[in-house]
């Protein structure tokens, strides 16, 4: 009897380890709305086998419904029945340098190397890579960070690939091409397309044959974006524009007419024609921090209720985020919304499987993400059940139409109480990253309801173009009484039908210009101090971490606290109370701090935080200076930077 | 006219002088001078079996398998000679502590070796058709433990270099023994194949039983042919500098270090007298103070003395009032890069003489701090001790992704490579599942190198960021020229390119796999197409290197490029200072051509236009 009950449990564990929603629930941030979102979308582990280290470069379904999986390590995976609980996996190709991508196309796999875009042909049918042709090279300068992806392939057979700049403290282009994109026939010729590429992770060729790709936050570039780009485009970071005397160059714009103005992107593009400025920003720590693939939903109707709309990755964040984007006057906007998140490593790559399924390819080794693991294959699979959400948001020249995926509750949905709208900017200068900036309320002036509860318009008063415009429908339930899964959105305003902006400006109710006050961060040596008892200086290592474990000091002492930034992305300090919760409490409330995150420097206002510092960019420091506690225990030096506070975290130790 | 002969020689004097003196100053920057086993006759040896010889230079003919006399004259020792009875060859002098370096000449089949103090014995056999690990594999001890070695031989007939850190056993006053013999390490043509053996009693074949402080070096008899030549030596007779009065002082930290007088003025947190100089430990991982540590030595002897130093960080270091190291001591450094060792000789005199040593952890990388003594007389070790934890061991090592042979396929792995000094950016290493490795250069097209041993290590590429994607050889590297392979020349005597030249399209198409997974990398130059193929055999160790071309004009081809290059009686290639074979003899139509190049000569081909094959094989 014993034995039985033994064997059930054990069945019953195996099972559950097969089709086990695979969101870890204590490492999740934000663990309500994932296990909201769980009932829409379910997240699936795909197993891996232990010796196989699936760090997921590219993702591509062959013709007979393999999965062929890429890596870092420079391997190409064939996953035979990749959607069932026992999926088999056999190397197809090795030995290759930094897979980070991958198409099949006529029978055979192509994927770019660090070095070259590569064909892999299986000439004798065994299942295992023969030919290795090389289509084309290009050079690299040995920096790290020159990432080269691709390829995606256009209905003529054509093969883009992307090359990430060379970074050295700030972006460079230090070899022919890179920053640039590069569009290479099959023969290996090629021409070059556009540039001011930063960390290009992703790119798509949507369905009507458009080009699409996903930026990372970095010098020049304020937060991520999806821009649509188009041959002989600028899209903002100078670097690549050294190469603009090539003859082959499809644009002659040169780095020097470059300034760091501070304007945004949008006002300077209207002096350099190239600057081609983003189809839809995706604001950092909100909707993501280093974003990635590109995919569209393609399924007619069967991934749920946003059919044509993008898919777009996140690594850092370990999520997925919607893109609804439509075209005005000739250029692509729209709207970004929170979809899915809770994965469990950095979001890389997305291919839909046969059966409508997302695969979901991820790595975070090097940066660390929410998602703790270093690597992981999941799928994200519809329940079939559809979620109440803005299904879309459509520019009008005083307002807005949102479409909603179930009819709305009239009453509250007329209600213009219920809408609360800003919009603001980012600043385009040389510096690593952007504030938010000229952050200013709108209003919804009327909400007309339509018919059948799926449409609202919205008339506007405050919308200003160049900006995005930011709406959020809290308290807004369907008529069966489920809220928004995300009530939040934001609008990329480059254009209205028409061409003229027909919203009133708000003359009143502007955001006031306060000053923030943050006392608990000092960054003199106050006048009253005589001497300081301990200076610490506390560095970071890749992995998001810091280089010491623990730091002690006693009680009552003046100390000075340096933060030296090696890193190439941005932290903070903050000195937190004691308990074992606190860090993730504190890294919870500054992820909520949305918009206001950056201005606040991710330190929430709580009783929890003692001290702080700003946040301190790539190469920098700051020091702050306190006097330590008076109680002795065990406190808390974090990095509240949305992500990071997992593992950015050093004991400080008051004796 | 006595004025003028007068100035002549003053100024020939000084013109000599200062040569000689620049010679010494490189060679002080690199090592301390060692002594030498002159071998320009037997006067360094007892009186032994007539077979021992002195002459210029021994080759080998590979045919027959035999070693013989090449050139007359002297720096080589040798048991060529015919005699009736073949004895030991035993050195007057007698050692203790010995680092011992000579190169060696091994003829087919030679079972041979090198007893330290006549009584512990280093094997010296032709082991390069050995496959597996194995005990008899040259530069393994003849001992009681079967304690097996990688087989870093090279072929019969080449010169190989053999490094041997070797220890006395110690008695005490009464004559007991209270340490045994010791090989610190054993490196076999650059490879480390031993380290940290102890050895209990004398070896088979030792001419003495008895254990003792001093002992002959003895070369065994053997009726195989051996030779050797350059065959120097350091007597070990000093173990420590013997640090006293240490005080650590953990100071504040400073924006710049001028000198020994400006690091001791900085302000004191604490300090502590210490036994020993442990800056790890004694300094927190808090990286904001220095720690410096000052005291004195007993330096043994009026000699040179080399010091090197590798730091994570910053690092100073005088001796009396001399600055040795003073390096990244700023606050604000920080390296990007691996750090590398420093390494300064300094001579100082017998006697007591004070020392500062400091260490600066300002750097957020990985905390590291070795440094080493080392004297004439006097055998290198750590004058630091440090605990670091495994982990932060692995990583300071770099070294615990590691990519191994597969044992019925070859494989390969696309890397950056460090070739001379310089990061190659499109290289791929290829190892056969004999141990016969080698790397290429995808984008020149070139072979950069070739070697005997494990894989590659890809820590590099794959620990972290990867901020090297460097690759680096399980094994001591044979490296090649690194130009391009192949090229249009005028005539023979047109300079061989050194960088891609104007007007020629080199296009890279990649590489085709055979059925044991083995590329063959495919190019085209002009149009013209060639393809390469290096493979392995399972009978030696060489690798053939296949070479297909389909030309208008035809190609030129250089073989590989060194010092000097002789032909064995059997028309073998020998190349030196890369000290390999090159076999030729496979293709009947094509003869390679010996050229100069500056102070060393070159090998080329001419390929002939159409389609072409040559092959030959690379021997080490």
């Amino acid at each position: 009897m014993k034995n039985t009950y033994k064997h059930i449990f054990l069945l019953f564990v195996l099972s559950i380890s097969q089709i086990i929603v695979a969101q870890n629930k204590k490492k999740t941030l934000n663990k309500e709305q994932a296990e909201k979102e769980s009932e829409f979308y379910k997240i699936v582990n795909v197993p891996i086998p232990d010796d196989i280290v699936l760090e997921v470069g590219g993702l591509a379904l062959t013709d007979d419904n393999k999965l062929g999986v890429a890596t870092r390590r420079g391997e190409i995976w064939l996953i035979d029945k990749p959607t069932s609980p026992k999926p088999t996996y056999k190397l197809f190709a090795q030995g290759m340098h930094e897979t980070l991508g991958l198409a099949y196309k006529d029978n055979s796999f192509f994927a770019s190397q660090r070095g070259e875009l590569t064909q892999y042909i299986d000439k004798d049918n065994d299942g295992e890579a023969d030919v290795l042709k090389t289509i084309y090279s290009w050079p690299l300068s040995g920096n790290y960070h020159e990432y080269s992806y691709g390829p995606k392939i256009d209905k003529d057979g054509n093969m883009y690939v992307h090359m990430n700049c060379t970074y050295a403290g700030k972006a460079y282009s230090k070899a022919k091409w890179r920053a640039w994109l590069l569009k290479i026939t099959p023969e290996g010729k090629m021409t070059p397309i556009a540039t001011g590429f930063r960390g290009p992770v992703g790119f798509t060729i949507a369905p009507n044959g458009d080009f699409f790709y996903s930026e990372n936050q970095g010098d020049w570039i304020g937060s991520g974006w999806i821009t649509h780009v188009e041959k002989g485009d600028f899209v903002g970071n100078p670097a690549g524009l050294i190469w603009t005397d090539e003859p082959n160059s499809p644009l002659k714009l040169k780095p020097e007419t470059i300034k760091s103005d501070h304007l945004s992107m949008y006002e300077y593009a209207k002096e350099v024609k190239e600057l081609k400025t983003p189809a839809v920003w995706l604001p950092h720590t909100i909707l993501g921090i280093s974003t990635s693939d590109i995919l569209y939903d393609t399924t007619g109707g069967k991934f749920g209720p946003f059919e044509g709309q993008q898919l777009v990755g996140d690594q850092g964040q370990s999520k997925i985020v919607r893109v609804f984007s439509e075209k005005v006057n000739g250029v692509y906007q729209g709207a970004a919304f929170g979809f899915v998140e809770g994965f469990s490593s950095g979001i890389l790559r997305m291919v839909w499987a046969k059966d409508n399924s997302m695969f979901v390819g991820m790595t975070s080794r090097g940066w660390g993400a929410t998602g703790r693991k270093s690597y992981g294959l999941q799928r994200l699979v519809w329940t079939g059940k559809t979620p109440f959400e803005i299904k879309t948001m459509k520019a009008l020249d005083d307002g807005f139409e949102l479409e909603f995926t179930k009819p709305v509750n009239k009453k509250m949905a007329k209600d213009i109480v219920n809408y609360k709208m800003a919009t603001f900017t980012y600043k385009y200068h040389e510096e690593y990253g952007s504030p938010i900036v000229d952050k200013k309320n709108a209003m919804v002036h009327k909400a007309e309801v339509s018919k059948d509860g799926l449409t609202v318009k919205l008339t506007v008063h405050g919308m200003r173009l160049g900006y995005i415009h930011q709406l959020a429908i809290p308290n807004l339930t369907s008529t069966n009484g489920e809220l928004l899964l995300h009530n939040t959105g934001y609008y990329t305003l480059n254009q209205v039908p028409g061409g003229e902006l027909k919203s009133h400006q708000m003359t009143m109710l502007m955001e006031g210009t306060k000053k923030l006050e943050q006392p608990k961060r000092i960054t003199k040596k106050p006048t009253s101090w005589k001497k300081i008892d301990q200076k610490i200086t506390l560095g970071t290592v890749p992995g998001l971490k810091f280089n010491l474990e623990k730091i002690e000091i006693k009680r009552n002492q003046k100390i000075q606290l340096t933060l030296t930034n090696n890193d190439d992305m941005l932290h903070n300090v903050v000195i937190m109370k004691p308990g074992v919760d606190t860090p993730d409490t504190v890294g919870t409330m500054a992820l909520q701090l949305g918009l206001d995150g950056p201005e606040m420097n991710y330190v929430p206002d709580s009783d929890l935080v003692l001290f702080h510092s700003g946040i301190v960019g790539p190469e920098s420091k700051e020091s702050i200076y306190f006097t330590a506690p008076s109680t002795p225990g065990q406190y808390w030096i974090v990095c509240t930077f949305p992500g990071h506070s997992f593992t950015m975290r050093t004991k400080l130790i008051v004796k | 006219m006595k004025n003028k002969l007068l100035i002549y020689l003053f100024l020939s004097t000084i013109f000599a002088t200062t040569h000689c003196f620049a010679q010494e100053e490189k060679l002080k920057k690199e090592e301390l001078k060692h002594s030498t086993i002159e071998l320009t006759n037997l006067k360094a040896f007892k009186k032994s079996s007539k077979n021992w010889m002195i002459t210029k230079n021994v080759s080998i003919n590979r045919k027959e398998n035999k070693l013989i006399l090449s050139k007359k004259g002297k720096g080589v020792l040798t048991n060529l000679k015919r005699s009736k009875k073949n004895q030991n060859l035993i050195s007057k002098q007698e050692h203790g502590n010995i680092e011992l370096e000579f190169d060696v000449m091994l003829s087919k089949g030679v079972q041979s070796g090198i007893y330290l103090q006549g009584r512990y014995k280093v094997l010296l056999n032709d082991s390069w058709s050995n496959t597996k690990n194995s005990i008899q594999n040259i530069g393994n001890i003849e001992q009681q433990k079967m304690i097996t070695t990688q087989n870093m031989a090279k072929a019969p007939g080449l010169w190989q270099h053999v490094k041997i850190v070797f220890q006395a056993p110690k008695f005490d006053t009464d004559g007991n023994k209270i340490r045994n013999a010791h090989f610190e390490e054993i490196v076999v043509n650059n490879n480390l194949v031993l380290q940290n053996i102890a050895i209990l009693k004398p070896s088979l074949g030792a001419i003495f039983t008895k254990e003792v402080a001093m002992g002959p070096l003895v070369i065994q008899a053997t009726n195989k042919a051996i030779a050797f030549k350059n065959i120097r030596y350091k007597l070990n007779t000093f173990s420590s500098l013997q640090p006293e009065n240490i005080l650590s002082e953990v100071k504040k930290s400073p924006k710049e270090i001028e000198n020994t007088a400006s690091l001791l003025e900085l302000k004191t947190i604490r300090k502590k007298n210490v036994k020993t100089i442990s800056p790890l430990t004694d300094l927190k991982k808090n990286a904001k103070n220095l720690i410096v540590y000052s005291g004195t030595f007993n330096i043994p002897e009026n000699a040179e003395y080399l010091f090197t130093m590798f730091v994570s960080g910053g690092g100073f270091m005088s001796i009396g009032n001399q600055e040795i190291f003073n390096f990244n001591m700023s606050s604000s450094g920080h390296e990007n890069t691996i750090p590398s060792p420093q390494k300064t000789t300094i001579h100082l005199k017998q006697g007591k003489t004070p020392f500062v040593i400091a260490y600066n952890k300002n750097s957020t990388r990985n905390r590291a701090f070795e440094l080493y003594a080392e004297g004439e007389h006097l055998q290198r070790y750590s004058l630091a001790t440090y605990k670091t934890s495994k982990k932060e061991k692995e990583i300071n090592d770099m070294h615990f992704i590691v990519l191994k042979h597969k044992p019925d396929r070859t494989v390969v792995q696309r890397s950056f490579l460090m070739h001379k000094d310089y990061k190659r950016t499109h290289c791929i290493s290829v190892g056969h599942p004999q141990n016969t490795n080698y790397s290429y250069d995808l984008a020149v097209g070139s072979l950069l190198q070739i070697w005997n041993g494990g894989f590659v290590n890809a820590t590099h590429m794959w620990y972290g960021r990867g901020a090297g994607q460097l690759a680096f050889p399980e094994g001591a590297i044979i490296p090649f020229h690194g130009d391009v392979d192949f090229a249009f020349l005028k005539n023979e005597n047109s300079i061989w390119p050194t960088t891609i030249p104007e007007g020629i399209e080199l296009e890279q198409k990649g590489y085709e796999f055979d059925e044991f997974k083995n590329p063959t990398f495919l190019r085209e130059i002009n149009g013209d197409k060639i393809a390469n193929k290096f493979t392995p055999s399972t009978s030696e160790r060489k690798l053939t290197r296949e070479i297909t071309t389909d030309s208008k004009n035809g190609v030129w081809h250089k073989i590989t490029e060194a010092d000097a290059i002789e032909i064995l009686p059997d028309g073998t290639y020998l190349i030196l200072n890369q000290n390999i074979f090159i076999d030729f003899s496979g293709n009947k139509n094509i003869q390679p051509i010996i050229r100069s190049k500056g102070k060393g000569k070159e090998l080329i081909i001419k390929i002939p236009s159409g389609k072409q094959k040559v092959n030959y094989d690379i021997i080490w």
